[in-house]
């Protein structure tokens, strides 16, 4: 009796095109209407006063392509893409080898919760706190880490006063930060792989590391996916730690966009319109880059079957 | 079951938001709180002095019944940004603390309010409530200056006595009998000091002058004691531009650079302390440091710290003042409300209120200062350092200019990339038209 | 490599697989050492935090090397709870200004929850409709709402603070709450993704049985979701109970603020003077105890219950 039945999916699908619309349109409406009035609104109104001149206290005057061309000529501008760019590799390839690395030991080694509860612990705290407590344990006079690094090389180490160090640190502090969360994530992708493929393997007289990267690495690919176009975008927007440390310095070593921006923003000239149209151009690299990543990465595969 | 979560989603949602519109929820601008009583809201971003000023609030409502004040902290860091939003919004509040009428364009002008010879009472600050247009804007609050802080004992175990370090002479040829002193105060690692032989410039264990190359365009606790001593001056109030490029602020500088490497004064990024720690800790044994720390200083156990006037160079000792002062919204809802406030609170009887509450801040009536130096006498603070300085007219007052802000966040890195070695003198020139630039609006 | 591993996996099972061979020992040595560099770093600053929030300011910096407090105190944490008087505030480096602990704690807890539990359930029903349901222009919403995670945040606070004046929502929790509480890209995006993993069978058994979709929804995709919701719930209380920027637009005075800004008053009173480090980091600590321990009394559900197949 059921054979007939199991004929009808296909035309019920087509049917089930016009009949599940209705439904899924309220599903997404609250979802929906918060975009409209938070999201789009807010972009496309900060679209046409990237070329305006607004200082906010005055209603905007349009100017252009003005904003456009001297963005395009702005060393500053250029600089702070560049320190981005910079900050988000670092933050990228080092946080995705400990995260992976983390997650994977873990799920080897040990089911306790609270080992994994240790490791996510510093997400728990804001940008903020993170680059307050490490810019006290980083000072080059007082801070716990020079101390400790006087004992044995005999000299503290400039970090977040260096120009050359400032961002490798802020990378760091970024890093300590998310790596606990992001261990969380490929931890549940690796557990969606049967261990089955495991027991096999080792019947294979596979070894550990052989396992690794013959297996989980390429069954990983679309948790690692989401991981890593995640923490770029999430790289390229850093704030909060610049602002509280560095401020963007010394001498715009780490002067990131999002800081820029912020400056140019809310200091004494309220240059809003400007600071609108560096957001746009962080945006449109931001499209950029995910479109690439995605079609590199593959993201929706998964070798799973 | 679901549903039940559904439902308790929404019960949560939905309560919150009724319990809020039913609690009276003010909002930021100066609005009724209860019957017909108008609260004056007034900002700082200064905790030491919002719970100070705090304290003149009973008497103040007591003798206005129908006016109630209300005092709101915002960090410094945000305080601005949190200021400009609510200009915006059309919420500013009443009158807050503001430093060199930064938004001078949202300020309620005060002749109208003042009445004949008030400002008389105020002994310093008076220039800088100003505008651009003349008139005041404000009502002088506080005023700032810095002095040199010492460590008593490094200086006696360096065989140096209290009245060299008194009466410091400089200049920027050879840095005076203050170079010579800080090269002796300074200790490396192995206890050779900085003008013995054998000095090892790049292990120091204690400095003899904090951090003189500040990225700070106006080095008010720095370099500008120094630089002004020549005197040189950065230019009048509302210029148009500063004037860094001018052969003795350059050669000032250039003897800055040469005394951190001589390993004498610590590099500006080597910490992010304040100067009270920095001495605190035994890193450093002298510092230009402000007036505003002199509780701090006196606080730090098992070091006393000595005041010093600023050194005596070419043209005399010179320090900056900054004052800050009381300025009120023109959007005020109730602005002879708010103006009475004021007036209460910058009277000698607020201000000695206010200052012996917890010497958070030099204030601008005589009368009040008077009674703050006994107060910190009495708690062994002596600040007659300070007062001599305004005495002897070797204050100068901060000039304010306009986008203060945006002077700073492109002027600083230049000065960094200067100390840092990335550029050389031929950078004040360039300086000198940033400031221009951002002073105009136009900076790129 | 993978079939053939499989046909080979089953053989085994049946012929009753000899027991799993152990791990070199080397490796899980290594391992733990690895595990345990790890857990110092993470764990490291906090413990540093509670020793400079059980110090006196001052001492601070007279023994910067010190791994204990130094000048034992209970003061900064009396000063965060508002327990402390000025005078002694003071004598401790302190600021003497009032904290309105318990307002400003009620006004997080009400903040970071309604702001996570609506956008969490509206992104369950929307992530069910992009990853469960066929509907034109399903393909286009999607891309829309990966776009909205590239949207840098300065962009959308002062419009947004703008619009919320508007409404005259300025100073109220709905204003508070409202930009946050209806879309967020990252949860739909998460949840979809975990949908899609989600086998098959039951639901199209339930579709075969009658089962409208919403009653699928409601009762076997989220049941079998439980686990990536709870840990979006978590995430998302995490970051609203952290924000500090969008409620400084927001809100004008204590009554309505959270705990991020009514602990401003450990900042520094000056860019040059000594911020309240001692009370600092209490103040941190503190704020911190409350996910903490909604982290220790859920997290073991969370992580034992997150899983791609949904089948148990």
């Amino acid at each position: 009796m059921q054979f007939p039945r199991r004929a009808q999916p296909p035309a019920r699908r087509s049917g089930a095109r016009r009949r599940d619309a209705p439904l899924a349109w309220l599903l997404i409406t609250p979802a929906m209407i918060g975009f409209a009035f938070f999201i789009a609104y807010p972009t496309l109104r900060g679209t046409y006063l990237a070329f305006t001149n607004y200082d906010v206290l005055n209603s905007p005057q349009w100017t252009g392509l003005q904003n456009l061309n001297a963005m395009l000529h702005d060393s500053g501008f250029w600089n702070s893409v560049k320190v981005t760019i910079y900050f988000v590799a670092l933050v990228v390839i080092i946080g995705t080898f400990f995260s992976l690395l983390t997650a994977v030991i873990l799920h080897r080694l040990t089911a306790s919760t609270v080992i994994r509860g240790l490791i996510i612990l510093p997400f728990l705290v804001s940008g903020v706190v993170a680059g307050t407590v490490w810019e006290w344990m980083l000072d080059p006079e007082l801070g716990i880490v020079n101390v400790a690094l006087t004992r044995i090389i005999g000299h503290p180490i400039l970090f977040l006063g260096s120009p050359n160090l400032a961002i490798p640190s802020i990378a760091m502090i970024s890093v300590w930060k998310a790596m606990g969360y992001n261990a969380i994530i490929i931890f549940a992708g690796l557990q969606t792989i049967p261990p089955t493929i495991y027991e096999a393997g080792r019947l294979d007289g596979a070894g550990e590391i052989q396992m690794f990267r013959r297996l989980t690495l390429p069954l990983l690919r679309p948790i690692m996916a989401l991981v890593v176009v995640l923490s770029v975008i999430g790289a390229f927007q850093v704030f909060d730690i610049v602002n509280v440390t560095t401020k963007g310095g010394p001498a715009n070593a780490s002067e990131v966009l999002q800081e820029r921006i912020y400056q140019t923003a809310f200091s004494g000239n309220l240059n809003f319109g400007y600071a609108f149209t560096m957001s746009l151009g962080l945006f449109a690299i931001l499209i950029g880059i995910t479109f690439l990543q995605v079609r590199m990465l593959r993201a929706g595969d998964s070798d799973l079957g | 079951m679901r549903r039940k979560a559904i439902a308790a989603c929404i019960a949560a949602a939905v309560l919150p938001l009724s319990a809020a519109a039913c609690s009276s929820a003010t909002s930021g601008g100066g609005s009724s709180g209860t019957g017909s009583d108008y609260t004056v809201n007034w900002w700082t971003w200064d905790p030491n002095q919002a719970a100070a000023y705090e304290q003149c609030i009973p008497g103040f409502e007591k003798a206005h019944p129908g006016i109630r004040v209300q005092v709101s902290q915002y960090d410094v860091n945000d305080y601005f940004t949190k200021l400009t939003a609510d200009f915006v919004a059309g919420n500013a509040p009443d009158a807050f603390q503001d430093s060199l009428l930064t938004d001078v364009g949202e300020l309620q002008p005060l002749n109208s309010y003042l009445s004949s010879g008030q400002l008389n009472q105020y002994s310093v600050g008076v220039s800088s409530v100003k505008g651009p247009d003349g008139q005041p804007y404000g009502l002088p609050m506080d005023w700032a200056t810095a002095a040199m802080y010492y460590n008593e004992s490094a200086v006696k175990q360096a065989g140096l006595t209290e009245q060299q370090i008194q009466n410091m002479t400089w200049n920027p040829v050879n840095g005076g009998t203050f170079e010579k002193i800080v090269a002796h105060l300074t200790i490396d690692d192995n206890g050779v000091r900085g003008d013995q032989p054998g000095f090892d410039k790049n292990h120091i264990k204690q400095y003899g002058i904090g951090v003189l190359d500040a990225a700070d365009f106006s080095g008010q606790t720095s370099w500008f004691p120094f630089a002004a001593s020549t005197g040189w001056t950065m230019r009048g109030p509302w210029a148009t531009s500063f004037s860094y490029d001018n052969p003795k602020f350059i050669q000032t500088m250039d003897w800055v650079k040469k005394l951190v490497a001589d390993g004498y004064s610590p590099s500006f990024n080597q910490s992010t302390l304040s100067d009270s720690q920095l001495v605190g800790s035994g890193k450093v044994a002298m510092t230009v440091g402000g007036s505003w720390e002199a509780t701090t200083f006196a606080a730090l156990p098992g070091i006393k710290v000595g005041i010093a006037p600023t050194v005596d160079g070419p043209a005399g000792r010179r320090s900056i003042n900054n004052s800050n002062m009381n300025v009120m919204w023109q959007g005020s809802k109730d602005k002879q409300a708010t103006f009475a406030w004021m007036s209460y609170q910058e009277s000698a009887a607020c201000q000695t209120k206010a200052a012996t509450y917890n010497g958070s801040f030099f204030p601008s009536i005589s009368s009040s200062m008077n009674a703050l130096v006994s107060y910190e006498q009495a708690k062994g603070v002596d600040l007659s350092v300070f007062t001599q300085q305004r005495d002897q007219g070797e204050l100068i007052d901060q000039v304010p200019a306009k986008n203060w802000t945006e002077i700073g966040n492109n002027l600083n890195p230049i000065f960094e990339a200067y100390f840092l070695g990335e550029k050389n003198d031929s950078v004040w020139q360039q300086a000198d038209q940033v400031s221009a630039q951002s002073i105009a609006g136009t900076a790129p | 490599m993978t079939t053939e591993s499989l046909r080979v996996a089953r053989v085994a099972r049946v012929a009753k697989v000899a027991p799993r061979r152990r791990r070199p020992s080397a490796l899980r040595s290594l391992s733990w050492a690895y595990i345990i560099a790890v857990i110092a770093v993470t764990a490291f600053p906090f413990y540093w935090m509670l020793r400079t929030a059980l110090s006196n300011n001052y001492a601070l910096d007279t023994k910067p090397s010190s791994l204990l407090p130094v000048g034992l105190t209970l003061g900064p944490f009396e000063r965060v709870f508002g327990l402390a008087t000025p005078a002694q505030a003071i004598a401790q480096g302190g600021s003497g200004a009032s904290v309105p602990f318990a307002r400003a704690f009620l006004n997080s807890v009400i903040y970071a929850s309604v702001v996570t539990v609506c956008v969490v359930f509206f992104s369950t029903l929307a992530a069910y409709a992009f990853a469960r349901l066929e509907w034109r222009g399903r393909s286009i919403m999607f891309r829309l709402v990966l776009f909205a995670l590239m949207v840098p945040g300065l962009m959308t606070f002062l419009p947004n603070f703008l619009f919320i004046k508007d409404l005259g929502l300025l100073n109220t929790y709905p204003g508070l709450i409202l930009p946050g509480a209806l879309f967020s890209a990252f949860d739909i995006f998460f949840l979809r993704q975990f949908m899609l993993g989600l086998s098959r069978e039951i639901e199209e058994a339930a579709l075969i049985d009658g089962a409208g979709k919403l009653r699928i929804l409601f009762r076997i995709s989220i049941p079998l979701t439980s686990g990536p919701i709870a840990t979006l719930c978590i995430l998302g209380f995490i970051s609203m109970w952290n924000d500090y920027f969008w409620p400084l637009l927001v809100t004008s005075n204590n009554e309505m603020a959270p705990l991020t800004l009514a602990l401003g008053v450990f900042q520094q009173a000056s860019p040059e003077s000594m911020p309240d480090w001692a009370g600092l980091m209490a103040a941190t600590l503190v704020s911190a105890l409350p996910m903490l321990v909604l982290f220790m009394i859920c997290g073991r559900k969370i992580i034992n219950s997150i899983g791609f197949t949904g089948m148990k």
